[in-house]
């Protein structure tokens, strides 16, 4: 079982989704009517040799000499307990040492702001059910983009997909913008969220987007 | 006793502005404030809003605004939930928290004390182990456990009362209840092991061989001299159960003011902070002064003043 797998199984229960790439699942393809992520499928593999090489040209084989990195999430016990998975994973696959730093959520997100930290956890819930609202994200200087991340060609993706009414078009460009970031490795994915929740069946007509959005303004309760 | 009173109002005074001003000292020293967010939101729009709320004054500044409108009884607006003040928010939510924690106040007084009083007067019978089993799992049990199973027992399995929510009497029967198992087992204690002091005193031999009846010993010898223990736990103790529980009121999704002193904290709500803040303090120190001034009607021995005979 890879690693990302595993921390989904194991340390999350299975309760999200594990995520190969950048968009999560529950946007929809307008022109296709498909889920996006399924239309766009896995961008990366998991492949610990291929890391372990990448270390070793950098000039750390096994991790030698590779000082102590920082990972820092906001205190939270599933936070926790995936950051132990990584440190874990990363001292026994490729010989890195990690060490946890954790921050109340209001410090963390001043440290992760002013880039105050090596390695940061980071979630995202979409503000709006189109895929430019991770799209838009990665953008260069991006007031979100944390990790700093910057790529012209992918700006430029982005840039199309945002100057243009067809879909086929906008969603061809946040396909192959995504396919860059992921590349790149912009970020470390791990999974999609998944959120639950019971419903009485006799409450009808609740509105329920992917980015949990609810809305009740058309509910009616059947006798 | 006036002048005592007196004396006392004014260390009140400056006890609060201390109080006042160390935690608006240390509100302001940790990172972050009320309109960061997880969304970067552009600097100019950011610094209008904190221009709204005053909050790119100096500090000094904030500081002494903030104790001229205090002054007034003005507690400013909240950051966090916007169109309302902190005056309304107490308003709102304090008497739900008075509510209940009179409920488990009043509970914790009728049941613990008589429970002590049984507990002594029987020592190492089977009356005096049970109540020690008791209050021994009262006092070790938090306050979330009792919760959780006066949930699963009296709403889920015997569907006999609401698991949650506050609209109405019965509403308010579990919360009391879980709100009530600590104070009550420690009342239950302390007035055991004070009436066990007081029961060896010679006084209580003298009582007994003038040949007072049982009861009239116990009630105007021992229990009398045995609650003075019992007064002064009382009294921080009314405070910080008036002032609710965050535990017990995001457990039964009581809409009371106990939850304000942990979310203000997480939400960098500043005014929300200062105002529970100020308020549960204020509600130590008068209850302290009045549990003070209780001491001599209790014990006439004990005179206010300060001056003591040598």
């Amino acid at each position: 079982m890879n690693s990302i797998r595993k921390i989904v199984k194991e340390v999350l229960h299975d309760v999200h989704k594990p995520l190969y790439a950048w968009i999560p699942y529950g946007f929809t393809n307008p022109e296709t009517k498909k889920d996006l992520r399924e239309e766009g499928g896995d961008l990366f593999k998991a492949n610990v040799e291929e890391a372990k090489k990448l270390l070793a040209e950098a000039g750390y084989p096994d991790g030698k000499g590779l000082p102590t990195i920082t990972l820092l999430y906001n205190t939270n016990e599933s936070h926790k307990a995936v950051a132990e998975a990584v440190q874990e994973m990363w001292k026994k696959n490729l010989g890195v040492t990690v060490e946890l730093l954790n921050q109340e959520w209001k410090v963390f997100l001043g440290s992760r702001k002013s880039g105050d930290f090596q390695v940061a956890r980071a979630g995202w819930i979409g503000d709006y059910t189109d895929p430019m609202t991770f799209g838009d994200y990665l953008l260069t200087n991006g007031g979100n983009n944390y990790g700093r991340y910057s790529n012209p060609a992918y700006d430029k993706l982005i840039a199309t997909a945002q100057g243009t009414l067809d879909q086929n078009v906008r969603m061809q460009a946040m396909h192959d913008a995504e396919k860059i970031a992921m590349d790149d490795m912009a970020v470390a994915p791990i999974y999609s969220y998944s959120h639950y929740f019971t419903l009485n069946p006799k409450v009808k007509g609740l509105v329920n987007p992917p980015n949990d959005t609810t809305n009740f303004r058309y509910v009616t309760i059947e006798d | 006793m006036l002048s005592y009173t007196l004396k006392r109002i004014i260390n009140a005074a400056v006890v609060l502005w201390l109080v006042i001003t160390i935690t608006f000292l240390l509100m302001h020293s940790i990172p972050g404030g009320p309109f960061t967010k997880e969304k970067n939101l552009p600097a100019v729009v950011l610094q209008n809003i904190e221009a709204r709320y005053k909050l790119n004054d100096p500090l000094w500044k904030q500081y002494t605004d903030y104790m001229v409108n205090l002054s007034k009884f003005d507690l400013g607006p909240s950051f966090k939930y916007q169109g309302r003040t902190v005056n309304n928010i107490i308003g709102e939510s304090f008497p739900v928290s008075f509510q209940l924690g009179m409920n488990s106040i009043l509970f914790s007084i009728i049941i613990g004390i008589p429970a002590g009083i049984i507990s002594a007067l029987k020592r190492n019978q089977w009356q005096d182990r049970f109540v020690t089993f008791l209050t021994t799992l009262g006092v070790a049990v938090p306050s979330f456990v009792l919760a959780a199973l006066l949930i699963h027992v009296f709403a889920l399995k015997l569907s006999l009362l609401p698991a949650a929510m506050w609209n109405g009497w019965q509403y308010q029967i579990l919360p009391s209840l879980a709100l009530a198992g600590m104070p009550t087992s420690f009342i239950a204690r302390l007035t055991r092991s004070s009436m066990l002091d007081v029961l060896g005193q010679d006084y209580i031999k003298t009582a007994k061989a003038k040949g007072l009846a049982s009861y009239v010993i116990m009630y105007r010898h021992a229990l009398k001299n045995a609650l003075i223990p019992v007064v002064t736990y009382i009294g921080p103790m009314a405070a910080g159960i008036l002032t609710g529980s965050f535990v017990i009121e995001t457990m039964f999704a009581v809409p009371g003011l106990g939850r304000h002193f942990v979310t203000s904290i997480y939400n960098r709500d500043y005014t929300v902070i200062l105002g529970v803040t100020i308020f549960y303090s204020f509600l130590i120190i008068f209850l302290n002064m009045v549990v003070d001034l209780v001491y001599p009607l209790i014990d006439p021995r004990i005179k206010l003043g300060g001056k003591k005979e040598g």
